[in-house]
């Protein structure tokens, strides 16, 4: 290769060099720049905003729930067998129970209690049609609180008749005059 | 306690909007500088202007530590830099026979070396040229082509000696030269 060639190579790639760099940007590049950058900050404040929300939501949801679910875990003063005879809503049942005993003091609710039992069902279990056996136990058990309560009136009038005490004749007490003092039963 | 609150409010605000005017004042003075680099790695209009906002977008994030910034055209320059070589794109491979061919053609109807080099082929040869150099010789030269970029710059921007910069350029042109030689004595003998 010639100096004459070696010459134009160099000028050539010099020349290619200086296109290699690209041309100038398009004009208005710093404006689409700072309108480019600013539209991709805030876009990304809205998903932050968005994720917090939905955070937030999280949170509120589960507190909510932790706070509606916290006192099913502790146990019920009252017990639940007491309760379960009422439910079957046989009223005569629940009279023949014990009619002397003394009706319970009645105790004003916490209320922790009545939010509790307002949670509850108005009646549980849930209202049903009797079984066979069921209607059995009712009609054996008014039968029992019929027969008990007949016979009870007639035999207090009977007990009474019987317990009909005749007056007593108490003789008069006759009292005999002591012996005088000094006489001769000291010897 | 509501006047407090109502200081740092106001002050809160008048620090954003200096942040911003601090901002929008770099984009003007350094976006064409950054775009150069972008470009003269991407050698793509389209992706040079994307890595340029992805490079401010990157400046923006860093803002409470601009003051440690020394020098902030260095900073964005090497950013895009960085940002610029994870975008870059397998070069498009050209037939290096068939562009000698046009280049050989060209030489022959008396076309000076500047019209040839402001040929489109011409241009794809030296970016396939280029791309054939070995890492270390490549990123000097790229650099250099960037205008405004001392060597000092580029020696910080790649973490070595502004000599060896120089001395890097000169051998990747060294061995441009004797590649394009060949591929024009083969289109010159055609």
């Amino acid at each position: 290769m010639d100096d004459k060639e070696k010459r134009f190579v160099d000028e050539l790639l010099a020349a290619s060099l200086r296109h290699y760099a690209g041309p100038e940007p398009r004009p208005g590049l710093e404006d689409r720049v700072l309108a480019g950058v600013r539209a991709r900050q805030q876009a990304a404040r809205r998903r932050m905003a968005w994720a917090w929300a939905v955070g937030m939501a999280a949170v509120a949801a589960m507190v909510t729930l932790l706070v509606m679910e916290w006192p099913r875990h502790q146990p019920l003063p009252l017990p639940v067998a007491a309760k379960t005879p009422t439910g079957l809503s046989t009223p005569s049942v629940a009279k023949v129970v014990s009619p002397e005993q003394p009706p319970l003091p009645h105790r004003p609710r916490r209320p922790a209690e009545a939010s509790r039992v307002d949670m509850r069902p108005q009646q549980f279990p849930t209202p049903r049609p009797l079984s066979e056996q069921e209607k059995l136990l009712l009609a054996y058990m008014q039968s029992l609180q019929e027969s008990s309560a007949a016979p009870a009136s007639d035999a207090d009038q009977d007990s009474a008749h019987d317990l009909e005490i005749p007056p007593l004749s108490i003789a008069a007490i006759k009292i005999e005059p002591l012996p005088p003092l000094g006489s001769g039963d000291e010897q | 306690m509501a006047a407090m609150g109502q200081v740092i409010l106001s002050q809160a605000l008048l620090t954003a909007d200096g942040k911003d005017r601090e901002f929008e004042a770099a984009v003007r003075e350094h976006a064409r500088h950054v775009y150069r680099v972008a470009q003269a790695v991407l050698r793509n209009h389209h992706d040079a202007e994307d890595t340029v906002q992805e490079t401010f977008l990157r400046f923006l994030r860093q803002q409470r530590s601009w003051a440690e910034i020394r020098n902030p055209r260095a900073w964005l320059a090497r950013t895009a830099w960085r940002v610029a070589l994870d975008r870059r794109r397998q070069v498009v491979a050209v037939s290096l026979e068939e562009v000698a061919d046009v280049v050989g053609a060209l030489r022959a109807a008396g076309a000076s070396a500047e019209e040839m080099a402001a040929d489109g082929q011409m241009l794809a040869l030296v970016e396939r040229l280029i791309a054939s150099l070995p890492k270390e010789l490549r990123d000097p030269l790229t650099l250099s082509t960037v205008g405004e970029m001392t060597s000092t710059d580029i020696g910080e921007m790649l973490g070595i000696p502004e000599g060896s910069v120089r001395e890097r350029v000169s051998r990747a042109r060294t061995v441009l030269s004797e590649k394009l030689a060949e591929l024009l004595e083969k289109g010159h003998g055609r």
